[in-house]
C-alpha cells in the first residue's frame, strides 16, 4: 500500500465528486451567501461587539409576550405628505406579526415574506427577549414606566444601518402598544395598537 | 555479462529517478479526473464548491445560538479562509446610480403586458406596508422599482426557526492553496471538529457538513482501517515465512525487489503522464503481491544443493511467462481511453519488469548467504473435483443471470450515521433544493453571455435559479426596461408624491469586479458564465441554443462511469485473446487453454457471486478482474511449469494475497472493498481450480 493512505482519496473535493447530493447543499449555501449579500443591501444588518450587561437587564424587565390579536392604526409621514391607514394586527408567538391593512387599500403583510423579515425580526427579538440580536445591531435605551409600561429606544450602531434607519421607538406593557420607525428614505412610520378589546 | 546488466539496471533506475526529481509528478486526488480527464468543465463544476464547510448551530434557546456562534467565530482559524468582502453601501450606491434600467421579473412581465395600473397597485401596497423598508424615498422612486428589484433577489433570516429550535448557519470556504492540499485541509478541518466538540453540550448542538468534513472523517477512518490491515497483513506474511522458511532474512530481498519495482513504476508513470492519480497507486498494489510471488517462487525452488544461479535457471521460464502474460493483460489497458487504466497499465508493466529484472540479476548475489529450511506444506487430497468445478460453473451461470449494475458514483461512499444526520438537518433547515444543475453559457463577450442567460430564463420560465444576469441585467435588457419604466412614468401618476416625477435617466449598469466581487463566482472563464438551476429537469428545452451546455453532475458522472465500465468489460475479450496467443506460442494450444481456464472461470465465478449475493457490480469490480487475471495466470503458469515444490510457493502467494485482500474487502470505502472482494474470492477460486485443472502429469 502506498504511503499516502487511502484517506487521501477522500480529500480535495473527492467527496463532492462521488456524492453529488452534497453538491446540492454546497451550492445552496453558495446561493444563500449571494442572497445574503443582497439581503444586506436591503436590510442593512450590522454586527458590532457591544457591552452586554446592561441589555441583559433590559431583557429581564421586558415581559414575555403571548400570541395576541389587535387592531392597528398607522401614520406614515414623509415630507409634507401624511398617509393614514389601519386594520387588524396579529402577533403569533415565536413566529412574528401579520398586518391586515383594511384602509385605504386592502393588503396583508405576513411575517414570512422576505421583504418584511427585518422589522419582523426586531419585533420578535423584543418579544422573545432576544437581547443578543438587539445588542448586535442597536444601542438600546430602556425606560420602565409606572403600571408595568415600558419604552424602548433602538438606535442603529453602524454607519451602514444609520444611513437608512434613524431609530425605532417601542412602547408596551404586556403587549407592544406603539412602534415608531424613523427611516431615512421612508420618513416616519407611527403604528399604535389596541389589543384585546 | 550479468555484471554489465546489473550496472545497466542501476544506471537506468538512477536516470529515471533523476528525471523524476527534475520534474516531480504531482499526485492527482480528484477521483473524477481519473475517469473523465477530457470533461474538464464537468470536473471543474463539481469541484467548484468542494472546499466549503457549513456549520449549523442548534439550540432550544436563541441566546445559546448567538453565544455559540460568537465563540465558534472567535475560535476558528480564519487565516486560510476565503473572504469576499463586499461593501454593501457601495454596492447599493452602484445600484442607485444605474437604477434606470433595473426591473424585477415580475414588474417587467406586468409592464410588458401593459398592466401599468397593477404596478401602481403593488407600489401602493409597499407604501402602506408597516414593515416595509424602502431603498429610495418615494420622491426618488415613486413606484419603488429599485426596492422591488432588490427584494426579488431573495433574502434569508439571521436566525432560522425550525421544529421549535433555533439555528444559525455559518459558512467557511478554504483558500485554494489549502483546498488543493489534502493533508493541510484535513488539519484545518480537524481544528474545526475540535471546536465543534468543545462547544457542543446539552444546550447547544453543532453540526458540520460539506465536502471537507466528509473527506476528514472518511480519511481518518480509512487511515485507521489501512493501518490495522497493514499490521495484520505484515504479521501474517512474516509468520508464514517464518513457519515455512524458518528465517525472516528472505524478507530483505523481497522488500528490495518491491522497492525497485515501485521506483520503476512511479518514475515511468510520472515521466510519461506528468502526474500520477492516487487511484493508480491503489490498483498498482498488485505489484506487491506479484513481487512477493516471484520471490517466494525463488526461495521455494532454492534447495541447498542448488546454487543461486541454478535456482534462477530453473524458474526463469515460469517467471518470464508469468511476467509476459501479466504485462500483456495490462498492455491492452494502455489503449483504453481512460487515464486511470493507462496509468495503472504503465505503472504495473514498468514495475513488474523492474521486479523481474531485479530478481534475475540481483537475487543470486543478495540471496547467496540466505539459507532457508523450507518445510513441506501438506497437500490436500480432495476427491470431489468434478462436483466442485461443476458447482463453480453452475453458480457462475446463475449469478451472471442475476447481475445488477450500479454506476452511480454516489453509492461508492457511505458516510457515518452522524454525518448523514447532519446533512439531513442542514438540508431541512436551509431548505436545500433536492437537485441543482448547471448551465455554462458561452458568448462573444460578457454582454452576449448575459443576453443568453436572459433568453434561457425566459424560455424555461425560471424562478428558482441563480445567474449573474439576475444581479446585472444585459445592456439590451436594461434598454428594454428603460423604455418600459419611461412608459410607466408617463402613464401612471402617484398622488403621494408632490414633487414632479421624473424618469431616472441613468447610465447602463455593467459588471466590474471592484463593485461586485461576489459575482465572480458566476464567471467560469473569459466569455463563459455559470447558471445554477434548482429542481430543473427539462434540459431538452434549451437544446439548440448556441454556446449553451447543460450539466447534471450526478447524472453525467454516472453516465461516464457507465461508459467506462462498459469499455473496460469489452477489453476482456482482446485481453484473453492476446494471452491465449502468447500462451499458445509458449505452451501449445491445449496447454494454454488449461492454463487460462482457472483465471477465466474464477473471473466468471466472482462476478457471478456478486449477482447471487445481490451486490451491484461497479466499475471497480470490473477493474479488479484485470488484476485477478494477472495474479491467477501466474499461479497456473508456475504450477504448470514448476517443480512440486512450486506448489508450496503458489499456495503461500495465494494465501497471503487472499488474506490481505479479504481484510481490504471489509473496509468502509466501497471502492477498496469492491477490489478486495473480487481479488480475495477470485484468487482463492483461481488457486483451487489451478490445483484441479493443472497437474504436472
Amino acid at each position: 500500500m502506498p504511503p499516502y493512505g487511502l484517506g487521501s482519496l477522500r480529500s480535495h473535493g473527492a467527496y463532492a465528486k462521488i456524492r453529488p447530493r452534497n453538491d446540492v447543499n454546497l451550492i445552496l449555501r453558495y446561493n444563500i451567501f449571494v442572497k445574503k449579500i443582497l439581503l444586506f443591501l436591503v436590510f442593512f444588518i450590522g454586527t458590532i461587539v457591544v457591552k452586554a450587561a446592561a441589555i441583559k437587564d433590559i431583557a429581564n424587565n421586558l415581559p414575555q409576550m403571548k400570541s395576541v390579536s389587535c387592531t392597528f392604526k398607522q401614520q406614515k409621514t414623509f415630507g409634507n405628505t401624511v398617509l393614514n391607514s389601519g386594520g387588524d394586527f396579529q402577533f403569533i408567538e415565536n413566529k412574528g406579526v401579520v398586518f391586515k391593512t383594511k384602509y385605504p387599500i386592502q393588503s396583508t403583510t405576513t411575517y414570512s415574506s422576505a421583504s418584511n423579515k427585518q422589522i419582523n425580526e426586531i419585533i420578535l427579538a423584543i418579544s422573545n427577549k432576544n437581547y443578543s440580536y438587539l445588542e448586535k445591531n442597536f444601542d438600546v435605551s430602556f425606560e420602565k414606566l409606572s403600571g408595568g409600561s415600558w419604552n424602548l429606544d433602538l438606535t442603529p450602531k453602524n454607519s451602514a444601518i444609520k444611513a437608512h434607519l434613524k431609530s425605532i421607538f417601542i412602547n408596551g406593557d404586556s403587549n407592544i402598544k406603539r412602534i415608531v420607525i424613523n427611516s431615512v428614505n421612508n420618513g416616519k412610520t407611527d403604528i399604535s395598537f389596541v389589543c384585546g378589546k | 555479462m550479468k555484471k554489465f546488466l546489473r550496472f545497466l539496471y542501476i544506471f537506468v533506475l538512477l536516470i529515471l529517478i533523476i528525471l523524476c526529481a527534475i520534474k516531480p509528478p504531482a499526485v492527482e486526488t480528484n477521483i473524477l479526473k481519473a475517469i473523465i480527464p477530457s470533461e474538464t468543465e464537468l470536473v471543474d463544476l463539481s469541484g467548484k464548491y468542494s472546499s466549503k464547510v457549513n456549520v449549523l448551530i442548534e439550540s432550544d434557546d436563541i441566546e445559546n445560538v448567538y453565544a455559540a456562534t460568537d465563540l465558534f467565530n472567535q475560535e476558528v482559524d480564519k487565516s486560510d479562509i476565503k473572504s469576499v468582502s463586499a461593501d454593501v453601501n457601495k454596492i447599493l450606491e452602484v445600484y442607485k446610480k444605474h437604477r434606470g434600467g433595473l426591473l424585477s421579473k415580475n414588474y417587467e412581465t406586468l409592464l410588458l403586458s401593459g398592466k401599468f395600473d397593477e404596478v401602481k397597485n403593488q407600489s401602493l401596497q409597499k407604501l402602506y406596508n408597516p414593515l416595509q423598508i424602502l431603498v429610495l424615498s418615494p420622491q426618488e422612486d415613486p413606484f419603488f422599482l429599485l426596492t422591488d428589484f432588490l427584494e426579488n433577489l431573495g433574502g434569508t433570516s439571521d436566525i432560522i426557526t425550525f421544529n421549535d429550535k433555533y439555528y444559525k448557519i455559518l459558512n467557511y470556504e478554504f483558500d485554494d492553496n489549502i483546498a488543493l492540499s489534502p493533508s493541510q485541509l484535513n488539519k484545518k478541518v480537524e481544528k474545526m471538529v475540535n471546536i465543534q466538540r468543545k462547544l457542543s453540550d446539552n444546550d447547544v448542538k453543532i453540526y458540520l457538513t460539506g465536502a471537507p468534513i466528509h473527506s476528514y472523517f472518511a480519511s481518518s477512518r480509512s487511515i485507521i482501517e489501512i493501518n490495522i490491515i497493514g499490521i495484520f497483513s505484515i504479521l501474517f506474511v512474516c509468520s508464514l515465512c517464518f513457519y515455512y522458511f524458518k528465517t525472516l532474512k528472505i524478507l530483505i530481498p523481497m522488500l528490495l525487489s518491491l522497492l525497485a519495482g515501485c521506483i520503476a513504476g512511479y518514475c515511468m508513470t510520472g515521466i510519461f503522464f506528468g502526474n500520477i492519480h492516487i487511484l493508480t497507486f491503489v490498483f498498482s498494489t498488485t505489484l506487491i503481491g506479484i513481487s512477493a510471488d516471484y520471490s517466494l517462487h525463488y526461495f521455494v525452488s532454492k534447495t541447498p544443493d542448488k546454487t543461486p544461479e541454478e535456482t534462477i535457471n530453473n524458474i526463469i521460464k515460469s517467471l518470464t511467462c508469468g511476467m509476459l502474460t501479466t504485462c500483456s493483460a495490462f498492455l491492452i489497458l494502455l489503449f483504453s481511453k481512460t487515464l486511470l487504466l493507462k496509468q495503472i497499465a504503465l505503472f504495473t508493466i514498468s514495475g513488474l519488469f523492474g521486479v523481474y529484472l531485479f530478481l534475475i540479476l540481483f537475487y543470486p548475489i543478495l540471496c547467496a548467504k540466505i539459507n532457508s529450511n523450507s518445510k513441506k506444506i501438506p497437500q490436500i487430497n480432495f476427491k470431489g473435483k468434478k462436483i466442485l468445478i461443476s458447482g463453480i460453473i453452475i453458480l457462475s451461470v446463475i449469478g451472471l443471470w442475476r447481475l445488477n449494475y450500479n454506476d452511480n458514483i454516489k453509492s461508492m461512499y457511505v458516510p457515518s450515521k452522524e454525518l448523514v444526520n447532519a446533512e439531513k438537518i442542514f438540508s431541512e433547515v436551509s431548505r436545500a433544493k433536492s437537485k441543482t444543475s448547471f448551465i455554462i453559457v458561452e458568448g462573444k463577450d460578457l454582454e452576449d453571455c448575459l443576453e443568453k442567460e436572459e433568453k434561457i430564463s425566459d424560455i424555461l420560465n425560471l424562478t428558482e435559479y441563480q445567474a449573474m444576469s439576475r444581479y446585472i441585467p444585459s445592456v439590451q435588457k436594461q434598454k428594454q426596461n428603460k423604455n418600459l419604466i419611461e412608459r410607466l412614468y408617463s402613464t401612471e401618476k402617484t398622488d403621494y408624491v408632490t414633487s414632479p416625477q421624473k424618469y431616472p435617466q441613468t447610465p447602463d449598469l455593467v459588471f466590474s469586479e471592484e463593485n461586485f466581487p461576489f459575482l465572480n463566482n458566476f464567471i467560469y472563464e473569459k466569455n463563459k458564465t455559470i447558471m445554477l438551476l434548482y429542481d430543473f429537469d427539462s434540459p431538452e428545452l434549451i437544446e439548440g441554443i448556441e454556446g449553451v451546455k447543460y450539466f447534471d453532475i450526478q447524472k453525467d458522472v454516472s453516465n461516464i462511469v457507465k461508459t467506462c465500465r462498459q469499455n473496460c468489460s469489452r477489453l476482456f475479450i482482446p485481453v484473453f485473446a492476446l494471452l491465449f496467443v502468447i500462451l499458445a506460442i509458449i505452451f501449445g494450444v491445449k496447454n494454454s487453454i488449461k492454463i487460462m481456464l482457472p483465471s477465466m472461470l474464477a473471473s466468471l465465478f466472482v462476478i457471478g457471486l456478486t449477482g447471487i449475493l445481490g451486490i451491484d457490480i461497479n466499475l471497480f469490480h470490473i477493474l479488479a478482474v484485470f488484476l485477478l487475471i494477472g495474479f491467477g495466470l501466474d499461479y497456473s503458469i508456475f504450477r504448470f511449469n514448476g517443480s512440486k515444490q512450486v506448489n508450496d510457493a503458489v499456495f503461500m502467494s495465494c494465501i497471503t494475497s487472499v488474506f490481505s485482500f479479504m481484510l481490504l474487502s471489509l473496509t468502509g470505502f466501497k471502492l477498496i472493498s469492491s477490489i478486495g472482494f473480487v481479488l480475495s474470492i477470485g484468487l482463492l477460486t483461481s488457486y483451487i481450480l489451478s490445483i484441479f485443472l493443472i497437474s504436472k502429469d
